[in-house]
C-alpha cells in the first residue's frame, strides 16, 4: 500500500500529519484535543461532551444557524467525540474544499461563542441522552463495567452523569475551555487527496497565532481490583460483561495481546463465536475486543443471554479467556493475523477514518505506524507471544458487570 | 469506474463495478426475497434460513465455511429486511477467487437438521435482545399498522412461538420457492477482473436450477391507525408516524429523498431545529423508505414522557406542512446528499449496497455521477408535483410509553 505521510510542527506546538492519497477525491480534517470525561472537574463529569457539543452551536459572529449553514453550503459532514482523555473533531468534504473547512473549523474551535441559552439546550440533550442509556441494557453495562474496572477519573461515563451535566455553568465551561484547550495539547491530521505544503499554510495562517500552553493530563492507571457489579432489572435478556488488564499500545506484547484477542474473537472465527454461539446456541451475541491507548489497556467481552443460559455462558466465556494460551493453532494464529490485517487496510478507506487513525497515533506514540509496521508487528507473534501476554495479564483478574433479573458470580 | 452486466442461462444476473484506485473488493448476493414473502405461519423463516446460510453446504461443514472466509481475513455477513436478502463478503483483492467459491458454495446450504436445531436458539435469543430494544418493538409495531392487511409489513424477526414452530421441512420447501437463480442479483465491486467474474459465476452458479420464484405485489391503501405501546420502567418515549411515499419503481423517489432530506436529517434540518437544536427532544428523523410497489415515509421521535405530546404536535405539524423550506435549505440539502454520494464512492463495501439494491428493485444501473446529476436537479417544483400524489401526512401513530 502506498502512502505518504508526512508532519510538520508549527511554532506554537501544534503538530500536522497528513497522508495522501491522490486517487480519493475526499479529504478529511481531524483535531484531537486531551480533553475528555477523565480531565472534566470532578464535580462536572460530562463537561468535555456538552462542550464538544457546544462547538456545533455558535463560534465568531455565526449564530447556531448560521454555523451550520456554512458547513453543509460546503457539504461537508461533521463528528465530534468526546471519550476518555481525548476529544476528536473531524470533518470531511470534497479534497478541493479543505482550505475553506479549515478556515472555517478554525473560527469553530478557536472562537466558540460558548454562550448560556445554547448551553441549556445542550445540558436537555446530553440529560436526555442520560436517561435513554438506562433503555439501552447492553450500552448501560458496558458504562457499569468500565466504571467498576478503571480507577477515578478513568472509569467515568463519556457521556457524564446526571449531577455532572447539572452542574455545568456557562461560566465554568468557558474557564475549562481556556485553561485546557491549548495547541501543545493538540494534533492535527488530514488525509485524503489534499496538497500538504497547501494545507500547512492555511493551518499556519488560522491556527500559528494560537498560544499558551497548559499542563498535559496524566497518563492512564492502572485497573483497580477485580470486583464484581449487578443492577437489577426485569429484562429479557442477561447482559453480561468483563474486562481484565493486557498490554498498552507501547508495550513490546501489544501485538501479541491483539493477536490473542483474534483468537478469541476475529469476527465468526473465533473461539467464542464458536464456543458459546455455534456450537451451543446460548447467545445471539458474543464478542471480545483489545482497548489501548496511552497508560491503559484492557481485554473487554460481552455476551447477552437469556437469564437460564447466564450460568452457562458465562462459564463457557471463561472457559475460553482462561483456556487463551492452550493448543493455539498454527491456523487459528494466522486466521486471527489475516482478520486484523484485513481490517486494517478496510479500515483505512475511508479519508475521515484514517485521519482520526492518524491524530490518534500521534498523541499515544508520537508517531505514526505505516500499515507495513503494523502488518509486520502482527505477523512476527508466535504462540510463546501470546501465552507470555496470558501469564503477565491472566483472564482470571476479571472484573463482571451484569444487568438483568439475575446476577452471577464468577466461576473459579 | 467502469460498469458491467451480464446474465447466466439459468436467470441469475451479474452486475460489477471496478473501482481503479481501489485496495478492496466487495461480492453479494442479492435475494429478492423477505418477511413479506413469508405466511403466517412460518413468520421469521427467511431471516432464520440467512443465518442457516453460514451452517453448512454439500461440500463444507460450518466450521469449514467460518474457518475458511477467516483464513484469508474476508469480513462476511448477511442481514434479512422485509423485502431482500443479502449475503456479502469484503476482501483483499488476491484473495478474490476463493471468497467468490465459498460464499456461492453457501448459497446452495445443506440445511442440516442438527444445525437447524441449534441455530434456532441463537434466533430466539436474538428475538430476546431486540425485545430489550424499545425503539426497535416501535418500529416493528409502526411498520405492521401502517401496512395492516398487507405483507409488506410483516416482522422480520417473526416471534418466539412462529419460530419455535418452524420445521426444517418448512425451511427447505421456502429456499426451494424462493433461491432461484433468476430471483437473484450478483453483484461486485471495488477491484476486480470482470472476465475472471464471469467465469466464476459460470463455474459456480451456473448448474443452479431455475424456477419461479415471483412475487406478488399487491398494492396498498393505508387507512388511519393509532397504538399505543407500553414497557415497564421506560425513561423514555418514543413516537413514530408513516405516511405514504414513492414506490421503488418511482421516479418520484428522488424528490422525497431530498424533501425527507429538508425536513429530516440528522443535521440542519426542520425536524433538527425545531426539535433537536433546542433539547425539546434527544433525537428525531424523517426518512423516505421506497419498497417493492409500495413506498412510505417515517418520521420519529424521542422525548421524555411528559413532553411526547408537544414534541409529536410539532413533528406531526411538520409533516403536514412540507413545503415551508427557503431555497437555501433545498440547496444545503442536496449539497449535503451529494458528498454523501461521493464519500460512499470511496468504499467498495458501500458501492455494493447501493448497486446491488438499485439492480434488486429496478434492473437499473445508476453511477454515481448520474445520481449527482439527477437529485441535483429536483426542484421545488418537482417536489410540490410529488406531494401531489404523496402527501407525506403520516396516516399511522404509534407511541411508546412507559406503563
Amino acid at each position: 500500500m502506498s502512502s505518504d505521510i508526512r508532519v510538520h510542527t508549527f511554532d506554537n506546538d501544534i503538530t500536522l500529519v497528513g497522508e495522501n492519497r491522490p486517487h480519493m477525491s475526499s479529504a478529511a480534517f481531524a483535531m484531537l484535543v486531551g480533553i475528555g470525561a477523565a480531565t472534566d472537574p470532578s464535580d462536572q463529569i460530562g463537561a468535555a461532551s456538552i462542550l464538544s457539543e457546544m462547538f456545533n452551536r455558535g463560534a465568531g459572529s455565526w449564530n447556531s444557524r448560521e454555523l451550520s449553514a456554512e458547513f453543509e453550503s460546503l457539504g461537508a459532514q461533521r463528528n465530534h467525540t468526546a471519550g476518555i482523555e481525548v476529544s476528536v473533531f473531524s470533518c470531511a468534504g470534497l479534497g478541493t474544499n479543505l482550505s475553506p473547512i479549515l478556515d472555517r473549523y478554525s473560527t469553530v474551535l478557536l472562537s466558540p461563542t460558548l454562550d448560556s441559552a445554547e448551553l441549556e439546550n445542550v445540558r436537555q440533550l446530553a440529560l436526555q441522552e442520560l436517561e435513554s442509556l438506562e433503555d439501552e441494557p447492553s450500552s448501560k453495562v458496558m458504562v457499569n463495567l468500565t466504571k467498576a474496572f478503571y480507577p477515578e477519573p478513568y472509569g467515568r461515563p463519556q457521556m457524564g452523569t446526571v449531577e455532572g451535566v447539572q452542574a455545568v455553568s456557562a461560566k465554568s465551561l468557558r474557564d475549562y475551555y481556556s485553561n485546557c484547550f491549548k495547541p501543545n495539547r493538540c494534533v492535527i491530521g488530514v488525509a485524503g487527496n489534499f496538497d500538504f505544503d497547501e494545507a500547512v499554510q492555511v493551518i499556519g495562517n488560522k491556527f500559528g497565532a494560537w498560544n499558551g500552553t497548559s499542563e498535559k493530563p496524566p497518563l492512564g492507571a492502572l485497573p483497580t481490583k477485580p470486583s464484581v457489579h449487578h443492577t437489577h432489572r426485569d429484562t429479557a435478556q442477561l447482559q453480561i460483561a468483563l474486562a481484565y488488564p493486557s498490554a498498552q499500545i507501547d508495550d513490546p506484547d501489544y501485538y501479541a495481546a491483539r493477536v490473542g484477542v483474534g483468537i478469541l474473537s476475529a469476527g465468526m472465527a473465533g473461539r467464542l463465536f464458536i464456543e458459546v454461539r455455534e456450537k451451543r446456541g446460548l447467545v445471539y451475541s458474543v464478542r471480545a475486543s483489545h482497548s489501548a491507548s496511552k497508560g491503559r489497556a484492557a481485554v473487554f467481552c460481552y455476551a447477552g443471554t437469556t437469564p437460564d443460559n447466564g450460568k452457562e455462558t458465562l462459564s463457557v466465556v471463561m472457559e475460553q479467556l482462561r483456556g487463551l494460551p492452550n493448543g493455539i493453532e498454527e491456523e487459528e494464529l494466522l486466521r486471527a493475523k489475516a482478520d486484523i490485517k484485513s481490517r486494517l487496510v478496510m479500515q483505512s478507506e475511508s479519508s475521515i477514518s484514517r485521519a482520526s487513525q492518524l491524530v490518534n497515533d500521534w498523541w499515544s506514540l508520537g508517531r505514526i505506524r505505516d500499515i507495513e509496521e503494523i502488518k509486520a508487528g502482527i505477523d512476527a507473534v508466535q504462540p510463546a507471544d501470546i501465552q507470555r501476554v496470558c501469564e503477565r495479564f491472566p483472564a482470571s483478574a476479571a472484573t463482571l458487570a451484569t444487568i438483568g433479573p439475575q446476577s452471577l458470580e464468577i466461576p473459579s | 469506474m467502469s460498469f458491467h452486466e451480464t446474465k447466466l442461462e439459468n436467470g441469475l444476473t451479474v452486475i460489477g463495478e471496478h473501482h481503479k484506485a481501489s485496495q478492496c473488493a466487495a461480492i453479494g448476493f442479492f435475494v429478492k426475497t423477505g418477511s413479506r414473502d413469508e405466511t403466517p405461519e412460518i413468520a421469521g423463516v427467511s431471516h432464520f434460513l440467512e443465518h442457516m446460510m453460514f451452517k453448512g453446504t454439500a461440500k463444507r461443514s460450518a466450521l469449514d465455511i467460518t474457518y475458511q472466509l477467516a483464513a484469508i481475513g474476508a469480513q462476511s455477513n448477511a442481514y434479512t429486511n422485509e423485502e431482500n436478502t443479502v449475503y456479502y463478503v469484503y476482501v483483499l483483492p488476491e484473495y478474490f477467487d476463493t471468497a467468490f467459491e465459498i460464499l456461492s458454495d453457501m448459497l446452495r446450504p445443506a440445511l442440516d437438521e442438527n444445525e437447524f436445531n441449534t441455530e434456532k436458539k441463537v434466533i430466539l435469543e436474538e428475538i430476546a435482545l431486540y425485545e430489550d430494544r424499545p425503539t426497535f418493538k416501535l418500529y416493528e409495531a409502526a411498520m405492521r399498522e401502517y401496512f395492516y392487511n398487507h405483507p409488506a409489513g410483516n416482522s422480520v424477526l417473526g416471534t418466539t412461538e412462529t419460530v419455535g414452530g418452524i420445521s426444517v421441512g418448512q425451511m427447505r420447501r421456502y429456499f426451494d420457492s424462493r433461491y432461484s437463480p433468476e430471483n437473484i442479483t450478483l453483484s461486485v465491486s471495488g477491484q476486480f477482473d470482470w472476465e475472471r467474474v464471469c467465469e466464476l459465476s459460470d463455474i459456480h452458479c451456473g448448474h443452479w436450477d431455475r424456477h419461479d420464484a415471483d412475487r406478488e405485489v399487491k398494492p396498498h391503501m393505508p387507512t388511519a391507525r393509532e397504538k399505543i405501546l407500553t414497557k415497564e420502567n421506560l425513561q423514555m418515549s418514543h413516537m413514530c408516524l408513516m405516511g405514504e411515499g414513492p414506490a421503488a419503481g418511482d421516479d418520484m423517489r428522488y424528490a422525497a429523498y431530498v424533501l425527507a432530506c429538508i425536513l429530516g436529517d440528522s443535521t440542519g434540518s426542520r425536524t433538527y431545529w425545531e426539535l433537536v437544536d433546542k433539547g425539546l427532544a434527544e433525537g428525531a428523523a424523517v426518512d423516505s423508505e421506497d419498497m417493492d410497489g409500495v413506498g412510505m415515509v417515517y418520521s420519529f421521535v424521542s422525548a421524555r414522557p411528559e413532553a411526547l405530546d408537544d414534541v409529536g404536535e410539532i413533528l406531526q405539524k411538520i409533516m403536514r406542512t412540507p413545503m415551508e423550506f427557503s431555497d437555501d435549505d433545498l440547496e444545503r440539502a442536496k449539497t449535503k446528499i451529494a458528498t454523501r454520494l461521493v464519500l460512499q464512492g470511496e468504499s467498495s463495501m458501500r458501492r455494493l449496497m447501493a448497486i446491488g439494491v438499485d439492480w434488486t428493485y429496478r434492473q437499473q444501473y445508476h453511477s454515481i455521477e448520474s445520481e449527482l446529476k439527477r437529485l441535483q436537479s429536483v426542484s421545488r417544483k418537482e417536489i410540490e408535483s410529488m406531494l401531489a400524489h404523496y402527501s407525506f401526512t403520516p396516516t399511522t401513530k404509534v407511541k411508546m410509553v412507559p406503563a
